[in-house]
């Protein structure tokens, strides 16, 4: 799992460009929306993307979105219980 | 008696392979070795703008926001009336191409971040959300940079009482080159806004 959470953290800074944050500035229950990292819509829909393409989920409830990218420590749990690939 | 406005140029911006000048003052040269992509993120730093969001934009957004980024320092532009008329060759065509090799690459897989850089008046829009700028705005696509459509357009806005400013220019920017030339015209100021002051300025090295 700590591996996963590291690498969900170096995927999300290279892939939204996030030039001015560090993995250790991201920690696993900093939000990533909002007062956290301040992530937009465009970046949700990457986050979209990213697990569709790299570990096979496709995420069609945006309602379910809102809890599955509310941080890393989330991502993380949602991946490991429903990753295909 | 109908009497004319004059208006002047009160600031601009340059940015090209060589360096960014700004009225006149050279603020950066870029190194020999150096890429585009690097040259602007020093641009960036030298701009102590602290807007994470710059990262996130795609060169000829990053290029035509630094040159109004360092007019800004200059003159205030936040929530003011000021219009915007941008102008290139290539329109977004580096964003495009990007995003065509992700949707026809074999794991195909369109990147929203790439997408939404797919017009080129975005570029509009992330100088319009830096500043708080609501007001008239318009990017055209011309063969060479065109101080002759360029300079009565801008007028006939300002004219018109739809702007009290204009920012106005040239942004065409890729991996390769980088040609950017953004001024600031209203009533204040040296220079008349004539199409020869502004070809000059352009022209200027």
């Amino acid at each position: 799992m700590s591996d996963l959470k590291q690498e969900l953290k170096e995927k999300i800074i290279t892939q939204l460009n996030m030039e001015d944050i560090t993995i250790e500035d991201l920690q696993d229950d900093t939000p990533l929306f909002g007062d956290g990292l301040g992530l937009d819509s465009i970046d949700a829909l990457e986050l979209i993307v990213l697990l569709d393409k790299q570990y096979g989920i496709k995420l069609a409830d945006p309602k379910e979105g809102r809890k599955v990218f509310e941080t890393i420590q989330a991502m993380a749990d949602y991946i490991e219980a429903n990753r295909t690939k | 008696m109908l009497t004319r406005t004059i208006y002047n140029i009160k600031s601009y911006c340059r940015i090209t392979n060589e360096k960014i000048i700004c009225d006149d003052e050279i603020i950066l040269q870029k190194g020999a070795d150096e890429s585009i992509a690097d040259f602007l993120k020093e641009i960036y730093r030298k701009s102590e703008a602290n807007y994470p969001k710059f990262f996130k934009m795609d060169l000829l957004c990053k290029s035509a926001f630094l040159a109004a980024e360092f007019i800004s320092k200059k003159e205030n532009l936040f929530e003011t009336n000021t219009a915007l008329l941008l102008s290139n060759r290539s329109s977004s065509i580096a964003s495009d191409e990007k995003h065509a090799q992700a949707i026809y690459d074999i794991e195909a897989a369109a990147s929203p971040a790439i997408f939404v850089y797919t017009l080129p008046n975005i570029a509009l829009g992330e100088i319009s959300i830096r500043h708080q700028l609501f007001s008239e705005n318009l990017f055209l696509i011309f063969d060479k940079f065109s101080p002759q459509t360029l300079v009565p357009y801008t007028e006939q806005m300002l004219n018109e009482g739809k702007a009290e400013k204009a920012l106005a220019g040239w942004v065409e920017a890729d991996e390769n080159q980088l040609d950017i030339f953004i001024y600031l015209v209203e009533n204040e100021g040296n220079t008349k806004h004539t199409i020869k002051n502004v070809r000059n300025l352009y022209l200027k090295k």
